[in-house]
């Protein structure tokens, strides 16, 4: 059983021209075809008709996603919107760069099939992403000229950072001066990182020092709060959790909702299925079967034991932590199965992560009471 | 007076068929298939006795309001998981009964956003304590976004200055509420399915509420009498009212908060129903 609306992930690449770190996927086989996207979506489709689900999100990630060309896109949009129309399926499309191989040929395709915005990544300090026999420096010199590109031509960039220790120690001050002086970012959202994928250097000191992050946390909530707010930056996940705590609409990161399971699927482009990126690119024996391989894809979702792992984790955390007791159970559920896994080995354990959440969602109510009461201070 | 509403098991249809009806099963699918669409019309909400059937497909009934029957909370909290996204569907509630381990449920099942509907039946000291816990919940935390029942509409009679009373809001009110039992019987509600009334049920309010009150002194001088009409005293007359009166009293005492603080909000002075 699904809601009314399906996300997801698509890979139609695992090809990428950056060589980061801490990268957690393989970057190989064939991308994804025209004729592989067809039938792909059809077989999404009819799960959605058969649980009367009406809109579907799909977040296009890779690899990196523009190793495929905009004609590629181009195509594939129509295919997915005559698919669609014919099935009354509002389609909402995502995608998620990292910029290095932007040009001007994508404006239009961005424009049309991706609402004229780009989600993207950088991190402060750069450590860690780079390009292929190049430095951290030669990663940002490309990503800042094509990202301003971009933004010159109307083109709306958000970005994901991952902290890391230096992040922590250069504190929230600089990390927001960074992405909003330097780079003129007005939309970024700071992740919080895990050691995904075969172990290396680059992974050491996962999950970080719970108390520092949450001490980094709080910082640039308030610093956001009483300086981008009110000027239209945001920073998530701060401001999905005003929203929230406004009584609004608001959708909160994926590894808060009530079981991420029942929200979205990712397919690579062989067609293995598993639950997001993370799962399908690393770890292979967590793959709920192969959409190629299969015609019906409810009944592949239906059947997997794996998935049904999946699907039993809040179950499990509502009786073996002290989740029921949180205030804040609501908008967490225990967190992301894949931080909880690469840290613990269990599936079936909380987030790594928990306390800092606890702090985050609590400092997020207070500026929110505090915004309401117009008189923040 | 709006038309009764009868809480029916699904094999007793056809029996009543045109009238309001709230349908009781243990398995949803099975309802589904043998529903008519003239049937579904009259349906108010389906109550799901069992849960475990969640694996509902391509169902005609979609939009139909639910309720799921919780019987042991323990083992069915987790089990509240398999109807996360029915709430998008369907309005859902979750019946908990006043038992230990309800509070994790009435927790999970708000934060699952499913309104609730409490069954207090007669609960003891520690039941009471946790139902004042769940009770401050229901009123002050900012993640809860659903009705609490009976707390949810016996704030706003208060806040209305509006009479309702228990037996209306727990729907066990015959004037608008009966309940058939598996062997056909119309009687009160589930609470008195293995009770004999000797009393017709169109005169409950004059003859099964005034009997209660009277075998009960402690409802002559109650201040919640109106509010109440001996609810807590069925079975047992002897039923010590003093704990449940402090739930009543919170709830009235938040009714005039909020009163203060929407006049205060608004700069009014004349009383908004909300």
């Amino acid at each position: 059983m699904i809601g009314e609306h399906f996300s997801l992930i698509l890979l139609p690449t695992l090809r990428c021209d950056a060589a980061c770190d801490y990268c957690f996927e393989k970057k190989a086989g064939a991308d994804m075809s025209i004729d592989q996207l067809k039938s792909l979506i059809s077989k999404v489709l009819d799960y959605m008709e058969q649980n009367e689900a009406k809109a579907l999100s799909i977040h296009w990630q890779g690899g990196e996603v523009m190793m495929m060309s905009p004609q590629w896109f181009a195509r594939a949009g129509d295919v997915i919107d005559r698919a669609a129309d014919s099935r009354n399926v509002n389609v909402r499309n995502y995608i998620q760069s990292n910029m290095i191989g932007y040009s001007k040929e994508w404006n239009p395709i961005i424009a049309e099939m991706f609402d004229n915005s780009v989600g993207s990544s950088m991190d402060y300090p750069n450590r860690h992403r780079k390009l292929p026999g190049g430095s951290a420096a030669d990663f940002n010199a490309v990503w800042i000229r094509n990202v301003r590109q971009a933004q010159d031509a109307g083109i709306h960039i958000g970005v994901i950072a991952l902290p890391d220790a230096e992040t922590l120690q250069r504190g929230a001050e600089n990390l927001y001066s960074y992405f909003t002086e330097e780079l003129n970012i007005t939309d970024f959202q700071i992740n919080t990182p895990f050691a995904g994928g075969p172990a290396d250097a680059s992974k050491t000191g996962y999950p970080l020092d719970t108390e520092r992050l949450t001490q980094f946390l709080t910082e640039l909530a308030d610093i956001w709060a009483e300086r981008g707010y009110h000027q239209g930056v945001r920073v998530g996940p701060f401001d999905e959790l005003i929203e929230y705590f406004r009584g609004e609409d608001a959708v909160l990161p994926c590894i808060w909702k009530a079981n991420c399971a029942d929200e979205f699927v990712c397919i690579d482009p062989q067609g293995n299925i598993a639950q997001c990126d993370c799962w399908v690119a690393s770890y292979p024996q967590f793959h709920f079967g192969n959409i190629f391989k299969n015609d019906s894809l409810a009944e592949l979702l239906r059947d997997n034991p794996v998935r049904h792992k999946f699907l039993g984790r809040p179950g499990v955390l509502i009786q073996k932590e002290e989740c029921p007791e949180c205030d804040y159970l609501a908008i967490c559920h225990g967190g992301c199965p894949v931080r909880a896994y690469t840290t613990y080995g269990d599936l079936h354990t909380k987030d790594p992560y928990c306390e800092t959440y606890k702090t985050v969602f609590n400092q997020a109510e207070l500026i929110s009471a505090c915004l309401a009461r117009e008189n923040c201070s | 007076m709006p038309p009764i509403t009868y809480n029916i098991p699904a094999s007793m249809i056809e029996m009543y068929r045109g009238r309001n009806l709230i349908v009781r099963t243990d398995n949803l699918s099975e309802l589904d298939k043998s529903l008519t669409p003239e049937a579904l019309k009259n349906i108010v909400y389906i109550e799901l006795l069992t849960l475990k059937d969640s694996a509902l497909q391509n169902s005609q009934i979609y939009n139909t309001p639910l309720d799921l029957v919780v019987s042991d909370p323990v083992r069915d909290l987790p089990r509240l998981y398999n109807y996360t996204q029915w709430a998008d569907k369907h309005p859902v509630r979750v019946s908990v009964p006043v038992v230990p381990g309800f509070v994790k449920t009435v927790k999970l099942a708000t934060a699952l956003n499913f309104a609730v509907k409490l069954i207090p039946g007669q609960p003891d000291s520690q039941r009471v304590e946790e139902m004042a816990d769940v009770l401050n919940f229901y009123l002050r935390q900012s993640t809860v976004s659903q009705p609490v029942e009976f707390f949810h509409t016996m704030l706003f009679a208060f806040y209305n200055d509006n009479p309702l009373n228990l037996w209306t809001v727990c729907e066990e009110n015959p004037f608008q509420y009966r309940y058939i039992t598996d062997q056909g019987r119309e009687t009160i509600s589930a609470r008195f399915t293995d009770t004999e009334l000797p009393d017709d049920l169109n005169t409950f309010d004059k003859t099964f509420i005034k009997r209660l009150c009277d075998e009960a002194s402690e409802c002559l001088n109650c201040e919640f009498f109106a509010n109440c009409e001996a609810y807590f005293k069925w079975p047992n007359r002897d039923f010590s009212c003093a704990d449940v009166k402090m739930l009543l009293r919170t709830l009235q005492e938040a009714a005039a908060e909020l009163k203060r603080d929407y006049a205060a909000s608004t700069n009014a002075t004349e009383k908004k129903p909300l």
